[in-house]
């Protein structure tokens, strides 16, 4: 399963979302094995984690490393 | 990993009989072997060594008759039925060293054994086979110039194990087919 992720992570996801999806003891299945393996793949997670947006200031933006003022 | 002497004649008579070609698809452990080559990449549990192989029928397409008994003689004559209680045609062939296991998907009414008349046998039925064996893919199994194979995607043999492993019907099985996910992983 190591090697599948390697290889091509999200075919190996989309398979296993497609298993997940064809019933609930399909899902149950999976998710008991995978829990037993101590795995966290689960179905809804985004792969990277997310900062959410801090909400009511605006952010200061900062000047790019590469640009220089004129003068 | 190649698979070893009495695995690849096997393989060489199912697939010169054209069995692969009408339905027949090779699963279990020396199925795990032929992945390797497709993926790539060294698979540490390959060297895992069995003494069986497991020939998974979930349709057998052509109108021609075989008879899977006579055709695994031909890799060893010491091939014989191993009839269970109440066969009415084998799902098992055994050698004194080797057996050969016949296994298809459950039907309508989830009866087993099935028997699959065109080839001469019955097979077991077990649960997730028709997940398994859909979408089967060719591989070539290490054995003399190469052996044409069908075989389950690499994908769908993982997920298969997982989803058997949970399987209760069977403690003995059930532990087994863990012990195979925990290598494979």
């Amino acid at each position: 399963m190591d090697i599948l992720i390697e290889t091509d992570e999200a075919a190996f996801l989309d398979d296993l979302d497609a298993a997940r999806n064809r019933g609930k003891s399909w899902k149950s299945g999976i998710n008991a094995s995978l829990k037993e393996l101590g795995r966290d793949t689960r179905q809804g997670h985004l792969p990277l984690p997310v900062v959410p947006a801090v909400s009511g200031r605006a952010t200061r933006r900062t000047k790019s490393p590469g640009r220089r003022s004129k003068g | 990993m190649p698979p070893t002497l009495p695995q690849g004649r096997i393989l060489e008579v199912v697939a010169n009989a054209g069995l692969f070609d009408r339905g027949v698809t090779l699963v279990g452990t020396v199925a795990y072997q032929t992945y390797a080559c497709v993926i790539g990449a060294y698979l540490g549990a390959g060297s895992y060594v069995t003494n069986d192989i497991d020939l998974s029928v979930a349709e057998f397409t052509g109108d021609a008759p075989q008879n899977i008994g006579d055709i695994l003689k031909r890799a060893d004559p010491q091939f014989e039925p191993y009839w269970h209680a109440n066969d009415k045609l084998p799902r098992v062939f055994r050698t004194p060293s080797f057996r050969v296991d016949i296994i298809t998907k459950h039907g309508r009414g989830r009866t087993s054994p099935v028997l699959i008349e065109k080839l001469g046998c019955a097979a077991a039925a077990l649960t997730f086979q028709d997940y398994l064996t859909e979408d089967a893919m060719e591989a070539i199994a290490l054995y003399g110039p190469g052996v044409l194979v069908r075989v389950p995607t690499p994908t769908r043999f993982a997920l298969h194990k997982l989803l058997v492993a949970q399987e209760r019907g069977n403690t003995k099985l059930a532990k087994r087919q863990k012990t195979c996910v925990k290598r494979a992983i």
